[in-house]
């Protein structure tokens, strides 16, 4: 868990570019996306304890801990990481409010914005997949089993059904591709 | 009998509760436009008197931020206005941290340092909104869920103009310009810049009509400019 939450939070400090130790603490205190992955990797955490000796009681005990966290981010800053999913470290978020990633994976180095969506079509299907290095603009949907290959681009507002391959540019609801191809490590 | 003199149906009126409102007063100061616009937005017939006001002001997280970035925009200019007040600008900028985001987590909204908007801009109760835009003309309404944004590629943000009706879960970002008087329906999605006076929506963003009066649908609040915008669209 360490290392997930040191990864995190080493691409949240590089993104808004903090020097010194009193920007580093600014920016802990004042990234709703940070705090809110930070609770997730406990959450996940805790579920893993059972492999150690004794490890489920310690887990099961901190639980309450973990869903007072969990239920403090979802009413403060609406962001919903449900420990169904799975992100791989490095996540940034940019804003806050109405992010809700249920059953998904998501791959290392992806970056997500407010109001995204990351859900199943229906209750018992998997979420989406996204590779690396996606990124997910504003108010953009991603919903159903569908594959979002490696460096691909959601533009904002864009309604995503169907697997996406690398490096494609989605605009549009429904989510269309726009041009292959596309480069958006500026955006990351 | 006496006949009693007939009274003028402007009091009659008046009385039972039937006049239309009085149109808005233009004030000069930004700040007590903002009031009053939120005023206008929470009840929509009654004048702003200082008990509705007050409560008000205790009861509007959206309000707070609209104020509280006000007051650090003016904070920011006395700071960089530099002379022998600048250091009680600094020190005023680090107070006004925490309130900010305390109003920000509230309103679940963000506004962006270099945004500016002019008194009486209309922003929904509801939150939700990320605005970015570096002007915006008095007059606009803004509904929950918006983000006006900057755009990665060219790094510009949008211009918003005078009396522009902007609905729930748009999105607007890149450098761009929108005309006086535009209606962007909800969920519109907006990169490209727009003329006065047109109707748009969708995703990617089409013309809906062009030349249309939105004064009647700013007048309205959120619950009723849900109804009148269903007979804008282009079903």
């Amino acid at each position: 868990m360490l290392n997930n939450v040191i990864a995190d939070t080493s691409r949240f400090l590089q993104r808004r570019k903090a020097k010194g130790i009193a920007q580093v603490i600014y920016v802990i205190l004042h990234s709703p996306g940070l705090q809110a992955l930070v609770v997730y990797r406990y959450g996940t955490w805790l579920r893993r304890l059972d492999r150690y000796p004794f490890g489920a009681a310690v887990g099961l005990a901190q639980w309450p801990i973990y869903l007072l966290l969990a239920w403090l981010v979802r009413k403060a800053y609406d962001i919903d990481l449900d420990l169904s999913s799975d992100i791989a470290p490095g996540l940034f978020i940019g804003h806050f409010s109405g992010i809700m990633v249920t059953k998904s994976r998501i791959g290392p180095h992806c970056a997500i914005q407010q109001l995204v969506t990351l859900v199943p079509a229906a209750p018992g299907e998997p979420g989406p997949a996204l590779g690396a290095r996606v990124w997910v603009g504003a108010h953009a949907r991603i919903q159903g089993p569908v594959h979002i290959g490696a460096g691909a681009t959601i533009g904002a507002g864009a309604l995503v059904t169907e697997d996406v391959p690398e490096g494609c540019l989605v605009l549009g609801n429904p989510g269309r591709i726009v041009q292959r191809n596309f480069d958006n490590h500026v955006f990351l | 009998m006496i006949k009693q003199p007939m009274t003028s149906d402007a009091d009659f009126d008046r009385r039972m509760g039937l006049a239309s409102p009085a149109p808005p007063k233009v004030r000069n100061s930004p700040i007590r436009s903002d009031i009053d616009a939120a005023h206008r937005q929470r009840w929509p017939g009654r004048p702003c008197r200082w008990p509705s006001c007050a409560w008000l002001l205790a009861s509007s997280p959206m309000l707070w931020l609209q104020l509280i970035h006000r007051l650090r925009q003016w904070l920011h200019g006395q700071r960089d206005a530099g002379g022998g007040r600048a250091w009680l600008a600094r020190v005023g900028l680090l107070a006004t941290i925490s309130p900010k985001w305390l109003a920000q987590v509230c309103a679940k909204s963000e506004f962006r340092n270099e945004t500016d908007f002019d008194g009486g801009v209309r922003f929904s109760e509801r939150g939700q909104i990320f605005f970015g835009a570096p002007s915006c003309g008095a007059g606009s309404v803004i509904g929950t869920r918006v983000t006006v944004g900057t755009s990665h590629v060219d790094g510009g943000a949008p211009r918003i103009g005078k009396n522009v009706w902007i609905g729930s879960n748009c999105v607007l970002y890149g450098n761009i310009t929108i005309g006086d008087g535009t209606t962007l329906l909800p969920g519109t999605v907006l990169t490209k810049s727009l003329p006065p006076h047109v109707v748009v929506q969708g995703n990617p963003a089409r013309l809906v009509r062009g030349n249309y009066d939105n004064s009647a649908l700013r007048a309205l609040d959120e619950a009723h400019a849900m109804d009148f915008v269903a007979t804008l669209g282009s079903a």
